[in-house]
């Protein structure tokens, strides 16, 4: 948690995070003696990136649990439920509260406080009427939203947003995201622009201009200024590029998630990648106990280690954004610099040149143990990357996503189906195949949705039909393949990589540039710039001789490749009262300009470190801070709009 | 490493080099070189104080002697110590420095005149407490404790490394990794594909 701050940026991020803490201990605070903590599995991640145990035992909290089904045993009686407002955890409240109610007369000794995180809804609150309990709880609500994981990266970790948008259509996480922007406009001035492509991106730009006004109603003397430092949000709709997130992940950090997954920026992974046991363990930076853990049992055969994946590891921040490729000769490159550095105590003769070398020593040792855990993970990772399977599914995304051969991977989809490989990969194969197509022809639509159903259970209809419904997996229209004037346009497609050197974002998937992030550089810089490539026109005529601060360009240029993709596109400016648009700071040029990317519906890794490389290209000029609904990849995507059919045979929504 | 001879001398207002005070240990020596020795080590003690301007510090040698010297330049007091080769210099300056502060301090100017009763049976102390020159000197002390601090250290700096997965373990284990990993397939050149579905 103190890896925040650590950069120069401009926008003060670890500010939202103190925020969160003083919010969390008045919550804390408002009940009297020692509680009994009692979190959702979902929430308990973010709140340990906020607040670390002990101040949660400064507060009085002697005891947390996790919030599940069963009776809660306790011999505290104060008890805080801290959870997002879902109808399950209602549930679990209600059994707990009448579980106590049986085994006590009493049952007024227990005191219930619970806490919605980020609001209360009316539909819980009658959930719980309707079990009987409501009179017994206190309810409040705890505003967290958006939660920084980097100096650059905030999420509000919310879950399925892609599925309940588009799929459920539920706006909920919308109005939640509105209200975080809205938080962030009262502390850091409004946003001056409003740009993004989406449907749900337009509702979310809506709303937020909207509650602006509310805001001015509401307290009249409290009137927004103009960002000092931001000159624009950009929102973009997941539902805009499905097909960046389907492609595999091909930067470090992306990997990792793809091959571990990671949590609230923790990975688990087994004890032995990342030391002997001999080694004493280096301490989990997790602060939730698990007292009813799933992980580790009585007699472990191989134990997890949860390890903190941020800034404050500099060995991780020099390899998170590389394309794989070259991490391992980073790796050993280091370790030999760690080498020559531990060697250097030969020359150490005086008392003082000893003393240097043991202050420098605690140093090299952790970086020592960083190098061990990252040489561990990229060995698993490599494992993995050089399995047949891995590189067949590879090229065949490679060879879709440029539209080359596609027949071709039609027969190697076929074959993968043949010889079962998981699902999942599976259908990320189909709906990019689905997508980049504008759909498959009759033929091929029915006979995959067949060998699907069969080859891996009848269960899958729903899923395939999710799918339809998201047109991700659909029988080609009428219409022209839409997705080849895109891909020309924006040049997607970059043959000469250099992944030591990448001249251009495309090296995160290795000659794939995320469609989205093409379209963030076509608002702020006019167009896409591989490095070699002509600039667009429109960008030339719209910056500034000199090499001034650039302004947003918006989507001038582009318009005719927007319309090709789905969703409204907009382009909003907030005025202040008086008619300022941008502040005088900004425009003349005094300090670098912050531009806001929001991701509704999730963004990935690999999106993060392509923007991240706009960063560098534009360093002086311009930041980027991202923010987004949670972080997914290709697979907790899908498995989002998977139907589960749990083993009583009745179906289950896709909550993973 | 031995001491030989502690000399302290004076010169008197003719110029003339007067002994004050002289202990020997020739124990060293064979028993019947031993009055030999003396003499010579006699001659050259006074010949050294004679030519020593005052506030000089000299090292003589004279095979198989060596001979320091120290004239002090406040009072004509010179000392002389003479040592075998292998005696530290250091040592003997400050050892010089010693025995002639505590001889000042002992003996005022005022009563050197009567040289005969000059009786300094501390010289003779000093001289066999000082064969060991750890004796004399704090600095040779405090180097010794340095040394063995330093050897501690080491050795405690190299189980530290030790202890874990080698550094160099390590350095194999990567460069497997970059040896084994290739760049990313690549889908062929667009130039080479013949046709692309519109």
């Amino acid at each position: 948690m103190s890896h925040l701050g650590n950069t120069h940026s401009s926008l003060n991020v670890t500010s939202l995070r103190d925020l969160a803490r003083k919010e969390l201990t008045k919550v804390l605070d408002s009940v009297r003696g020692k509680k009994c903590l009692v979190l959702d599995p979902n929430i308990s991640g973010p709140l340990s990136l906020i607040a670390e145990f002990s101040l949660l035992k400064e507060h009085g909290v002697e005891k947390m649990h996790y919030l599940q089904s069963g009776p809660l045993e306790t011999e505290l009686k104060s008890l805080i439920y801290i959870c997002r407002p879902q109808l399950h955890y209602m549930k679990y409240i209600a059994e707990h509260i009448g579980h106590h109610q049986k085994d006590n007369l009493s049952s007024s000794e227990y005191e219930y406080n619970l806490f919605f995180v980020p609001r209360r809804t009316m539909i819980c609150e009658r959930v719980l009427e309707e079990a009987g309990v409501f009179g017994e709880i206190t309810i409040g609500e705890y505003h967290l939203d958006l939660i920084p994981f980097e100096d650059d990266l905030l999420s509000l970790e919310l879950d399925n947003t892609f599925k309940e948008l588009y799929l459920d259509g539920d706006y909920t996480s919308i109005y939640y995201a509105a209200r975080a922007l809205m938080k962030l406009q009262t502390k850091f001035g409004l946003f001056p622009r409003v740009i993004g492509k989406g449907d749900c991106a337009k509702h979310l730009a809506d709303m937020l201009l909207r509650m602006r006004k509310e805001v001015a109603v509401d307290d009249p003397s409290s009137t927004l200024s103009v960002s000092q430092n931001i000159d624009s949000l950009i929102i973009l709709d997941r539902s805009v590029d499905l097909i960046t997130p389907l492609c595999t992940q091909l930067t470090y950090e992306g990997l990792i998630d793809e091959v571990f997954g990671i949590r609230t920026s923790h990975v688990e992974v087994d004890s032995t990648i990342v030391g002997p046991t001999s080694q004493k363990p280096v301490s989990a930076t997790t602060t939730t106990p698990n007292t009813a853990s799933t992980t580790t049992q009585p007699s472990p055969p191989a134990r997890k280690k949860k390890i903190a994946l941020n800034s404050s590891d500099k060995l991780f921040v020099q390899l998170r954004d590389m394309n794989f490729a070259v991490v391992g000769g980073v790796l050993n490159r280091i370790a030999r610099r760690i080498n020559e550095d531990y060697e250097e105590r030969h020359q150490a003769k005086t008392v003082v040149q000893i003393r240097e070398f043991i202050n420098k020593l605690g140093g090299l040792q952790s970086e020592h143990q960083s190098l061990r855990t990252h040489t561990g993970i990229a060995e698993e990772i490599m494992a993995y990357t050089v399995t047949p399977e891995f590189n067949k599914a590879l090229e065949v995304q490679q060879n879709l996503a440029a539209g080359i051969d596609i027949n071709l991977q039609n027969d190697h989809i076929e074959e993968m189906i043949n010889r079962q490989v998981p699902i999942l990969q599976v259908l990320r194969l189909l709906c990019l195949l689905s997508l980049v197509n504008g759909g498959l022809k009759q033929k091929s639509f029915e006979f995959f949705k067949k060998e699907i159903l069969q080859t891996y259970g009848f269960e899958h209809l729903q899923t395939l039909l999710n799918l339809e419904r998201l047109n991700m997996f659909i029988k080609q229209g009428s219409a022209s393949n839409k997705f080849n004037y895109v891909r020309k346009h924006l040049q997607l497609i970059v043959d000469e990589v250099d992944e030591q050197n990448p001249q251009d974002i495309s090296y995160v998937y290795s000659g794939y540039a995320p469609l989205s992030v093409r379209l963030i550089q076509c608002v702020t810089k006019g167009g896409p710039t591989p490095i070699g490539y002509p600039v667009g026109a429109n960008a030339a005529a719209n910056s500034i001789a000199g090499g001034g601060a650039r302004g947003i360009v918006g989507w001038k240029g582009h318009e005719d490749a927007l319309k090709m993709l789905p969703g409204k596109t907009f382009d909003e400016v907030q005025r202040h009262d008086d008619g300022a648009i941008r502040s005088k700071k900004l425009i003349q040029g005094q300090q670098p300009r912050v531009t806001l990317i929001f991701f509704l519906g999730g963004c990935t890794y690999t999106e993060i470190s392509a923007i991240r490389f706009m960063a560098q290209q534009d360093e002086g000029q311009r930041e980027y801070v991202i923010a987004t609904t949670q972080i997914i990849n290709g697979n907790s995507l899908l498995n989002s709009v998977m139907q589960k059919i749990d083993h009583l045979g009745h179906s289950a929504g896709g909550n993973s | 490493m031995k001491i030989y001879s502690l000399s302290i001398y004076s010169k008197n207002y003719n110029e003339e080099i007067i002994r004050l005070a002289a202990e020997y240990d020739l124990s060293s020596f064979g028993f019947f070189q031993r009055s030999t020795v003396q003499d010579i080590i006699m001659v050259i003690s006074k010949t050294i104080a004679e030519r020593t301007t005052p506030g000089q510090r000299q090292r003589v040698e004279e095979q198989p002697y060596v001979g320091y010297v120290y004239a002090r330049s406040d009072i004509p007091l010179t000392g002389v110590i003479i040592t075998d080769e292998e005696y530290p210099q250091r040592v003997s300056f400050s050892v010089l420095n010693k025995i002639l502060d505590e001889f000042l301090i002992k003996f005022p100017q005022n009563d050197w005149d009567k040289s005969n009763t000059i009786s300094y049976p501390e010289l003779k102390t000093y001289l066999s407490k000082y064969q060991d020159p750890k004796q004399a000197d704090q600095i040779t002390k405090v180097q010794e404790q340095l040394d063995e601090t330093k050897q501690v250290m080491n050795r405690t700096i190299e189980s530290l490394l030790q202890r874990g997965e080698k550094l160099d373990d390590l350095i194999d284990r990567s460069q497997e990794i970059s040896f084994q990993s290739k760049a990313f397939y690549k889908q062929a050149k667009k130039t080479n594909s013949c046709c692309t579905i519109s």
